[in-house]
């Protein structure tokens, strides 16, 4: 946040309106918009593909869902670099981890240790991160740590900056105890509200379902997208 | 021997040019317990005699074949406890490579790693070279591969090897029995079979450990799998 305020002041000298472009001066963000929900069995995992530094889109087909682990995932928000960063070294921590422990690694583990590099570095960092996933103790599992580096487990989580868009959404659609189908339905009608609406989120759709069985994948393309205007 | 004078230290070499410490290390390889190493044409199979000194022992707990990765393993003849250091040193690299190159790590870098490792040991003060001579087996792409990492830091590519205890007559055994055509299944029997040559008393499916590397990854076979291919032999 720091370093945020004080590029935005340099910038004030040096922009006047258009002496540098967006695009050199702002940092690379994933705008956003993303989410996860559990379901009985797994968790559904969904986000946007937009990154842009300033107004300039640097990336339309971004994948913001990245795996950690064979089972574990997380949705990133924010500094584009530092969730990258973070995501990697987590990695490495899990995988070092799970090969001593010659056992897969729970979710809350993965968490765990975003938790640890997101608060120790959070005066550096701008990460906002979702961790999803499913292990065979606690079966699918969702947890948010947002930027401060706070950890909570939720049945469902949204974040990014389009996330503001879909909070009455959210709350008004969903209900414990769903089919991985209806959790489909609900994050990708959810997306297609938030990308709607928030200049920073936009693209396609990715979704990723995790269980026990593995990961799915899959695309929704931008002519594809749940309609909900019919203006 | 003129030897033994120098023997007391690992960082001076003795009159014929050899520092001591680490053949003695060898020795102390060539004393534990036997493994085997063979490259077979889709795949490299690690088995090491585990005898228990006492039956109270839950042999299920503790192992001597290990992953590093998920693409490649290792086993040891030697000293137990230096070889759970060069595990973790090894998985720890492993990772790293990782980190920063965003690949797996190709066997040869992680055995030239941690061999580099061994020999930091023979040219450090106070301390001693690891007591263990290491079997890797990986499988990069489309190549199984079998490297054998020893106490002086030095490393070699094998298709088939022996070491520890009576490992002159297991490389002799191997010596006939390897040919280039093997699949993992047959090297597995020749394996079970090059322990055998040495082994005291009955081998059953709790004294041995076996592991395979094949382009699906290394894993260690379970007991019933390790009981299937010794009623193969009788």
């Amino acid at each position: 946040m720091a370093a945020a305020t004080a590029m935005r002041f340099g910038q004030q000298l040096s922009s006047g309106s258009d002496l540098s472009p967006d695009w050199s001066m702002k940092e690379v963000s994933t705008g956003t918009t993303i989410m996860a929900v559990e379901y009985d069995g797994g968790v559904v995992i969904g986000a946007d593909s937009r990154t842009t530094t300033g107004a300039y889109i640097a990336n339309r087909v971004t994948d913001k869902l990245t795996p950690i682990h064979d089972r574990i995932f997380c949705c990133r928000s924010g500094s584009a670099a530092d969730t990258q960063a973070i995501a990697d070294i987590v990695t490495y921590q899990l995988g070092f981890h799970s090969i001593e422990l010659d056992e897969a690694p729970l979710v809350q583990t993965a968490a765990n240790l975003f938790k640890a590099s997101c608060y120790r570095y959070r005066e550096e960092l701008m990460a906002g991160i979702i961790v999803a996933g499913w292990d065979k103790r606690r079966g699918g599992q969702v947890y948010t740590v947002p930027v401060g580096g706070m950890l909570v487990r939720q049945p469902v989580s949204v974040g990014g900056s389009g996330s503001t868009y879909i909070y009455g959404y959210m709350d008004s659609n969903y209900k414990p105890n769903m089919t991985q189908e209806q959790c489909l339905h609900l994050v990708s009608g959810a997306l297609s509200l938030a990308m709607e609406r928030d200049g920073s989120s936009g693209g396609v759709i990715r979704l990723a379902a995790i269980s026990e069985s593995g990961v799915e994948r899959q695309v929704i393309l931008g002519n594809q997208l749940p309609k909900w205007s019919t203006v | 021997m003129a030897e033994r004078g120098y023997s007391f230290s690992l960082t001076t070499f003795s009159p014929s040019g050899k520092l001591v410490q680490i053949e003695y290390a060898l020795s102390a390889v060539a004393a534990g317990a036997p493994s085997v190493g063979i490259k077979a044409s889709n795949g490299v199979v690690l088995a090491t005699e585990k005898k228990q000194k006492s039956i109270l022992y839950d042999e299920t707990s503790v192992h001597k074949v290990e992953p590093i990765t998920k693409h490649i393993g290792m086993v040891y003849s030697g000293m137990g406890p230096d070889y759970r250091v060069l595990l973790k040193k090894a998985r720890k690299l492993a990772q790293q490579y990782f980190l920063v190159y965003q690949e797996p790590i190709p066997t040869a870098q992680l055995v030239q790693r941690i061999s580099s490792v061994m020999q930091e040991y023979t040219q450090s003060g106070g301390v001693r070279p690891f007591g263990v001579s290491l079997l890797i087996a990986g499988w990069d792409d489309a190549c199984p591969f079998l490297f054998q990492s020893d106490p002086s830091g030095a490393y070699f590519a094998w298709k088939a090897t022996a070491m520890g205890k009576n490992y002159m007559s297991g490389k002799t055994f191997l010596e006939k029995r390897y040919n280039m055509d093997l699949e993992v299944d047959d090297a597995i029997h020749t394996a079970i079979l090059t322990l055998k040559e040495s082994f005291e008393g009955q081998m059953t499916e709790d004294n041995i450990e076996v592991g395979i590397c094949t382009e699906t990854g290394f894993r260690r076979l379970t007991t019933a799998e390790v009981k299937d291919y010794l009623a193969a032999i009788v």
